[in-house]
């Protein structure tokens, strides 16, 4: 058990727990679990897009040429920088340094809205070739039997972690702002953390969105 | 003890008067409240989903057009599948006896995130409205299993009923994730991982599954949305797309989905025997095992509902004999009951006939379902009332029984009150012959051919059509002398004290309606659940009495 | 608390990563043909496995959630594994795209699909 075993719990709505450190495993262990539901939602989207792959071996090895690398490889380092500030800002909070920590938040949420924008430049150039999902795919320059799967299959996968950092991007800033109002201390920064877990597993779903849209 | 001459009285306050006031309830923490709503609810929801089974019945009295049109009935089944399926089964036993016991048994003061309990039952209240706005726009016409491309080209209103049972998955999911973490975290003192009652073994396995397979059928559904409303899907073979596919992802979810059905009837069914036998379980570790073992093996054996579907052989071998694997399991936990059962001191109340009837009904449900696990034979059972006969004796002659057998056995926990006795078990009895003579006709028409989800068939079908109709009537009439006896005893039952069935389960040191905080002082659980063996007259630990 | 993460150890774990992450760019370039494939996963997976264990705390708590982990993870094995076993051994007439070739892209001279579709 954590040393902080016998301390009370710190926080109003949390007086069904009989510490602290109750409190803290309950929280980590909740908010992991969560994000094993995640994991299993975008689990359900890497297992068509393995079908497909297994269906069609060569299809998937020429879509590589009609996806935009360096775009792709610029928003990887952009939200791995993100996850590094995120990491940075808690290990400023632990510390009491909670001007710090709203800083690099405010910079992690700047990356996020960054990834935001260079994914929405791509998406612009495909559907300005008409590399549109689903029934609406028009693209002449690869028109092979189930090009429009490979694409569909990347509009729909990158659109749901789209969505998962735009919301990222909305959490990570809430916590910005109540660091800064004070709300977090280096004794109570729980929300801080389980919103970083979140911000983390978004960037864990890009690592291997990246190398199976782009890389290969 | 109450037994001790006195007449039992109701505590003064409990955590019904502990505030009062709609807004009380609707912005209750306390889990007892929760789980009370969530009871009601479900039951409303069995209720709209039993009219269905009763239109679906009465059509299937005659060949042809008895009382409704084709699309109608295609529209009944469906509903009546989606709604008895993720309205009522998937959250029955765990939202409402999870929620009010997990805590009492475990000894702590409420769920770990009581707030998200909350937010558990107002998503499921909003999927259940839009599910029931789907409802009144017409429903769904594809079958409760949404099997593409049909339905992402049918012109019924699929959207609402897929978004409704998306919202409700997530009131599940978010239920799992918290009765997960109470049991991790929340344990009193001497309640270590091998003293867990068994019922809060079976909701754990049970939240398990949930966490697990749930977000994968909340993705799929929304592929079929997303398909069915921009063309954006990749299941359309006129694409490439592989329908297959959709299979694959639904069932991984929903083949799992049958255990969250049955895990938590188990645990109730676990409580009932010791209670209502006066023994100590026959082996805890064995009941243990299984549970967690239906729970990880049940991932592995979602192909053998794709056994004609032109899967592979290969597949269709490995899903086969791996579904085999899951009766084990089961069959351990019957052999273990009723060895539990064996030289006990056997009181025969009404739960205790649910029990009967579960291991009954449960044993026949499972030998059929490990029949239908055979490849080459189901062949010739795929899609046919065989099916159909085989997963209701789980879904009904267990799970269902083992419900109403929680009903009961914790009437007297909930409100302070008892039922009529006789009553309770006379009805059980009706139920169980009125269940046999529904669905055991089934089995025969199924054998004999005659398909599912078809509303029209060859007259020689019809004497059996007629019995399990006439069955389903002596069922449905049943449930319906269950709701008055019950609703009166809410008021006009008699008191029951503390602890009516002499059990030595956790939840039962508390008193009986519980207090808002479930425990006057914090307890501590220094003997192991169902502990008959002790010779005290009863529990006296943490001096709740 | 055991192992709690400082500055030192994520701007560590954060080189780490960015590292990787142009090593993976680079083998990319190479054009492994399959193993391509299997390269990029690898490099993920040891990016993946940094980011959970030391940016989401998994190495300050022991116990569940390092047990939540390891269960995701089996279960999307089990998930995609089991799916790719049964097509790998699908005769290829049910195999996309079918025992059909689809000569034209359906939808490049007809109405997309939408709601409804065939009635």
């Amino acid at each position: 058990m954590q040393p902080e075993a016998s301390a009370r719990p710190v926080v109003p709505h949390a007086e069904h727990f009989g510490d602290e450190a109750s409190r803290q495993n309950a929280a980590h262990l909740g908010m992991w679990i969560f994000l094993a539901t995640e994991v299993l939602l975008f689990a359900a989207l890497f297992a068509p897009y393995a079908l497909y792959r297994l269906a069609y071996p060569e299809l998937f090895h020429q879509a590589r040429e009609h996806m935009d690398l360096t775009l792709g490889t610029i928003n990887t380092y952009v939200l791995v920088s993100s996850s590094v500030l995120v990491a940075l800002a808690v290990a400023s909070i632990r510390k009491g340094r909670e001007l710090v920590a709203s800083a690099l938040l405010v910079g992690a949420v700047v990356l996020g809205i960054t990834f935001l924008c260079i994914k929405g430049m791509e998406y612009a150039h495909h559907a300005k070739d008409k590399a549109l999902p689903g029934a609406h795919y028009a693209f002449h320059q690869f028109a092979v039997p189930g090009a429009s799967l490979y694409f569909t299959l990347y509009w729909i996968m990158t659109g749901v972690h789209a969505v998962h950092v735009t919301v990222g991007v909305g959490v990570l800033s809430v916590l910005c702002g109540q660091t800064l109002s004070g709300k977090f201390s280096a004794a109570y920064h729980t929300p801080l953390e389980l919103g970083g877990m979140y911000w983390h597993l978004v960037d864990i779903v890009w690592l291997f969105l990246w190398p199976l849209l782009y890389l290969s | 003890m109450s037994q001790s001459g006195a007449e039992p009285v109701m505590p003064e306050r409990h955590y019904l008067n502990a505030e009062r006031g709609l807004w009380s309830w609707l912005t209750t923490h306390d889990h007892k409240r929760i789980g009370l709503m969530f009871l009601g609810l479900l039951l409303l929801m069995f209720l709209l989903g039993g009219v269905y089974a009763l239109a679906l019945r009465i059509e299937l009295l005659t060949p042809g057009e008895t009382i409704m049109s084709r699309l109608a009935y295609n529209r009944s089944f469906t509903l009546h599948g989606v709604v008895m399926v993720w309205l009522f089964l998937i959250p029955s036993i765990p939202s409402a006896f999870g929620n009010f016991l997990l805590p009492l048994m475990i000894g702590a003061k409420d769920v770990a995130f009581p707030r998200l309990n909350l937010a558990s039952l107002y998503l499921y209240v909003l999927g259940a409205a839009i599910t029931l706005w789907g409802i009144l726009q017409g429903g769904a016409d594809t079958g409760w299993t949404f099997y593409t491309p049909y339905s992402t080209a049918t012109g019924t209103a699929v959207l609402p009923v897929l978004l409704g049972v998306f919202v409700v998955g997530f009131s599940t999911i978010l239920t799992g994730v918290n009765f997960i973490t109470t049991v991790h975290t929340m344990r009193a003192p001497g309640v270590t991982w091998t003293k867990i009652p068994l019922f809060v073994w079976a909701i754990y396995g049970t939240s398990i599954i949930q966490v697990l397979a749930t977000p994968v059928l909340g993705m799929v559904l929304v592929l079929v949305m997303l398909e069915r409303l921009g063309g954006l899907g990749f299941f359309d073979p006129a694409r490439g797309g592989d329908p297959l596919l959709y299979q694959h992802l639904f069932w991984f979810y929903s083949h799992p989905a049958v255990y969250i059905m049955i895990l938590p009837g188990m645990g109730v069914i676990s409580e009932a025997v010791c209670a209502f036998t006066r023994k100590n379980p026959f082996s805890y570790r064995v009941l243990v095992v299984s549970t967690v073992g239906i729970a990880f093996v049940g991932f592995l054996t979602w192909g053998h509902h794709m056994f004609v579907s032109g899967a592979s052989t290969l597949g269709a071998g490995a899903f086969s004999v791996l579904s085999m694997l899951v009766a084990i399991f089961t069959a351990l936990k019957i052999f273990t009951w009723l060895g539990t059962m064996y030289r006990g001191s056997i009181w025969i109340t009404t739960p205790f006939v649910y029990v009967l009837g579960f291991i009954f009904l449960l044993f026949f449900g499972g030998m059929s379902g490990v029949a239908v696990a055979v490849t080459s034979a189901d062949i010739h059972w795929h899609d046919t009332y065989f099916v159909v006969a085989h997963f209701h004796f789980i879904m009904v002659g267990a799970s269902l029984m083992a419900f109403l057998g929680a009903l009961h056995y914790w009437f007297p926990k909930m409100f302070g009150r008892r039922y009529p006795e006789a009553l309770g078990i006379g009805t059980a009895v009706l139920i169980i012959f009125g269940f046999i003579a529904t669905f055991l006709p089934q089995f025969l028409l199924g054998n004999m051919g005659m398909p599912r989800r078809y509303a029209d068939y060859p007259e020689r079908f019809q004497p059996l059509h007629v019995a399990s109709t006439a069955g389903a009537s002596l069922l449905g009439f049943g449930f319906l002398i269950i709701a008055i006896y019950l609703i009166w005893s809410l008021r006009h039952g008699r008191v029951a004290g503390r602890n009516p069935w002499e059990s030595r389960g956790y939840e039962w040191t508390s008193e009986s309606p519980p207090p808002k905080s479930n425990f006057h002082e914090p307890p501590s659980f220094p003997y192991p659940p169902h502990d008959y063996a002790r010779p005290d007259v009863a529990p006296e630990v943490g001096r709740a009495a | 608390m055991e192992g709690t993460l400082g500055y030192g150890k994520a701007l560590l774990v954060g080189v780490a990563l960015l590292a990787l992450t142009t090593l993976s760019y680079g083998l990319s370039r190479l054009h492994l043909g399959n193993w391509g494939l299997v390269v990029a996963l690898a490099i993920a997976a040891i990016k993946v496995s940094l980011v959970a264990f030391f940016y989401m705390h998994l190495s300050e708590r022991s116990g569940g959630p390092r047990l939540v982990f390891a269960t995701a993870g089996l279960f999307v094995v089990i998930l995609i594994g089991l799916i790719l076993v049964e097509a790998s051994d699908r005769p290829a007439a049910v195999m996309p795209p079918g025992p059909f070739s689809i000569e034209r892209l359906p939808g490049l001279d007809s109405q997309p699909g939408g709601e409804g579709g065939v009635r």
